[in-house]
């Protein structure tokens, strides 16, 4: 039995439990988000040792717009991100069905096909580095013992963007997988059960039972790893660092050259404003797709 | 449970409101007198970058510890991640580190935005004496004419005293009849005389990783400029589309293309290093900092056979090494006492038998002193051929934007390496660039 004055005290705690949360996310979202987004405005210079913000209006967004190196880092971003994505999507559908089928050493095939994932993105740049180098690189070395003189993979500009896109496989395939493999998981096995007692082939099953039920999974897949291949930076440092010429620059790393080495903050911050608008462009329209297809199943049934 | 549910987030609100008030930065303490006179200071931490002189510094400020009980801590950085460090450092309430090293090209916009301190203002009586080179007052900077003079204060110590020299392998070319290259055409005559790919090549080139540091030494040597001030008129000149460029450019992608391996337009300093090291290539032009990696047996295969030379240009005499010079600089965003720890390491360094020892462990000294010393030693081969490229040696250029500027130009030239841009292209969009930059900074243009 509560008294009106304990309720009080319990309604007034609901709301107090919320203020540690809310207090993290205005510290560590909100508020460097609104400083990125004051700084795209301004023009910062250091003057007298301090830190001096000069208000320049749309100026930066201007330059944005007509930046023809950051416009070719952002196609190429947007190039990894598709054509990696797509890859790793249907190699990681793939691997997630299969093990799936996978009665014995199934552990195996899943801890085998996630390691590239623990792996720390400088360790894997590291790693091809020492595969794909032209001079001292194990492919060419193996290449040279068959008779065949390797090319310059990383620094020929034919050569180096799908190096880059190789690499990038096979570093996020497994977090696809990871993904896609809980869902195959917890599909209902009555389903392809009954679906065999009535004749249906294997083919079948995957095509017509399998795949639409993970089509959901599929799509939150898709949309974390858009994201994260957006943020791809520690690879191409490592192999390219943009090269040759600026065929395998990202925004990631053109913004970081803006900040760093141009001394460009107010510039900076306006290219990671545009950037993060496109990102959420891009995801809004995953989810719209998303919706869509889920009316659709429910029309459907 | 509800009350020490209830317990637990007053005593986390609490917490999280409170535990800023702890924060702080490190204690201060003030100087100590210590034995036989010796100011005793806290310790210090000095950001520098991992290259090959790395290994001497550490050694003369072991010697630093011994001479003076003061501690050292050495932060090291790969030179790439540098700039974001301390960048991150002197924006900061407080600096991270007691001492930062930066770099000719962009130090100047921590001088002008006075981020460094001048260590006049830390200790009104510090000065140079004679014998220290000061590399075209790398170290001074005049806020009123907005770049490098004598009239500037000064902001730092040259510590890093690189410059480029040609390295070539005795060896081979004693045993082809050559000798050491003097000119762009020896340059090329030697590159053709051994390429034999894929064991042989004949010149690599600086692509990647400031290939503008590479290209300046062609373009100066044929009389042509990045940026020229005229102190009559008070006024700035780009040159960087004129008609010796475009030949200095020319030269410049067949050093880097030509004689080189299939991924020439990867290689930066750390590879052509390399190549030199396993013996894949007769000659390169680099900083002086790479000498020591040619002698060091763990890593070369070439050890006691290269030797050194004023790096070429179109005729005898027409000499134009490009220097590379590091400072190490106080942050200004420091208390007096960590202020005065640094300054103490900082005129200890430049003695003239300090750095006599940080360059016989492999430094890169900054004494016109200490390289007439060294060069009497035959174990520091390129020590005459740095002594000779002194008066040819040429300053990158040295305005607030100059890290913008090389940064812009490294796309360029980076393009054009690839063959996206042609040369002509390459040198209009740098004018522009260029011009841009600098009247966006507020500099007066002819």
């Amino acid at each position: 039995m509560h008294t009106s004055g304990s309720r009080i005290l319990d309604d007034f705690f609901k709301y107090l439990a919320l203020v540690p949360l809310i207090a993290i996310l205005v510290v560590l979202v909100i508020a460097p988000v609104g400083q990125l987004i004051v700084t795209s405005f301004s023009r910062v210079r250091f003057v007298s040792g301090a830190v001096v913000f000069s208000p320049v209006g749309l100026e930066n967004y201007r330059n944005a717009l007509q930046d023809q190196v950051a416009l070719r880092a952002l196609v190429n971003t947007t190039a990894l991100a598709v054509i990696s994505v797509t890859i790793e999507t249907l190699l990681a559908v793939v691997l997630a069905i299969s093990v799936g089928y996978v009665r014995r050493g199934n552990l195996l095939f899943r801890t085998v096909f996630i390691f590239p994932m623990l792996l720390p993105p400088i360790a894997i740049g590291v790693m091809w580095l020492m595969i794909l180098d032209f001079n001292y690189g194990v492919l060419n070395a193996v290449l040279a013992a068959l008779g065949v003189n390797g090319p310059a993979w990383l620094a020929h500009p034919r050569l180096a963007f799908p190096s880059i896109i190789v690499v990038d496989i096979w570093h996020w395939t497994s977090f696809v997988f990871l993904i896609v493999l809980a869902g195959v998981e917890t599909l209902p096995h009555e389903l392809s059960e009954s679906a065999r007692i009535d004749g249906a082939s294997e083919r079948q099953i995957v095509w017509q039972i399998i795949l639409p039920l993970l089509r959901p999974i599929i799509l939150v897949a898709v949309i974390t790893r858009t994201i994260f291949a957006f943020k791809v930076y520690e690879q191409i440092f490592l192999l390219t660092d943009g090269g040759p010429g600026n065929r395998t620059e990202v925004i990631s790393s053109y913004i970081m050259r803006v900040f760093f080495n141009q001394n460009r903050m107010g510039y900076a911050a306006a290219l990671s404003v545009l950037t993060l608008i496109f990102i959420t462009a891009l995801v809004i329209g995953f989810m719209y797709l998303q919706s869509l297809l889920t009316r659709e199943r429910e029309v459907r049934s | 449970m509800k009350r020490t549910y209830r317990f637990l987030m007053i005593a986390l609100m609490v917490t999280m409101m409170v535990a800023p008030l702890f924060a702080g930065g490190r204690p201060e303490a003030d100087p100590q007198p210590g034995a036989a006179g010796i100011t005793r200071h806290p310790e210090i931490s000095i950001l520098i970058n991992e290259s090959p002189w790395l290994g001497a510094f550490r050694q003369i400020v072991e010697l630093y510890q011994r001479q003076t009980g003061n501690r050292v801590e050495i932060v090291g950085s790969p030179y790439g991640a540098l700039l974001t460090r301390i960048t991150n450092s002197l924006t900061a309430p407080e600096s991270e580190f007691d001492i930062v090293i930066l770099d000719e090209v962009w130090a100047n916009q921590f001088y002008e935005g006075e981020l460094v301190a001048a260590l006049t203002d830390i200790d009104p009586s510090f000065s140079f004496d004679s014998g220290m080179l000061e590399y075209n007052w790398v170290t001074r900077w005049d806020h009123q004419l907005g770049t490098n003079a004598e009239s500037g204060k000064i902001y730092g110590v040259p510590i890093n005293g690189n410059m480029q020299i040609m390295y070539y392998r005795k060896d081979l070319l004693a045993e082809a009849g050559f000798d050491p290259p003097q000119t762009w055409d020896d340059v090329f005559r030697i590159a053709e005389h051994f390429y034999d790919p894929p064991s042989m090549y004949g010149m690599v080139g600086r692509a990647t990783g400031r290939p503008d540091f590479g290209y300046q030494a062609v373009l100066h040597s044929f009389d042509g400029f990045l940026l020229r001030y005229h102190p009559e008129t008070r006024d700035w000149e780009v040159g960087v589309n004129q008609p010796a460029a475009l030949e200095a450019l020319n030269l410049w992608l067949r050093l880097v293309r030509e004689y080189s391996p299939q991924d020439y337009a990867s290689i930066g300093q750390a590879q052509m290093i390399s190549l030199m090291q396993s013996g894949r290539i007769p000659i390169i032009y680099t900083v002086t900092a790479a000498a020591p990696n040619f002698d060091n047996p763990a890593a070369s295969t070439v050890v006691g056979q290269v030797g050194a030379t004023v790096v070429p240009g179109p005729a005898p005499g027409r000499n134009a090494p490009t220097t590379g010079i590091q400072p190490f600089s106080v942050p200004a965003n420091l208390p007096p006492a960590r202020q005065q720890a640094a300054l103490a390491f900082l005129k200890w360094i430049i003695q003239p038998d300090i750095q006599l020892e940080f360059g016989r462990a492999g430094g890169i000294v900054t004494r016109q002193d200490a390289w007439e010393a060294l060069a009497q030693d035959p174990k520091f081969w390129w020590a005459q051929a740095v002594a000779d490229s002194t008066p040819y040696a040429r300053a990158q250029i040295r305005v607030t934007p100059g890290g913008r500027i090389f940064d812009v130009l490294e796309g360029l030239l980076r393009q054009a390496v690839a063959g996206d841009l042609t040369p002509q292209q390459t040198l209009a969009s740098a004018e522009r660039e260029i011009r841009s930059i600098m009247l966006d900074e507020g500099y007066r243009l002819r």
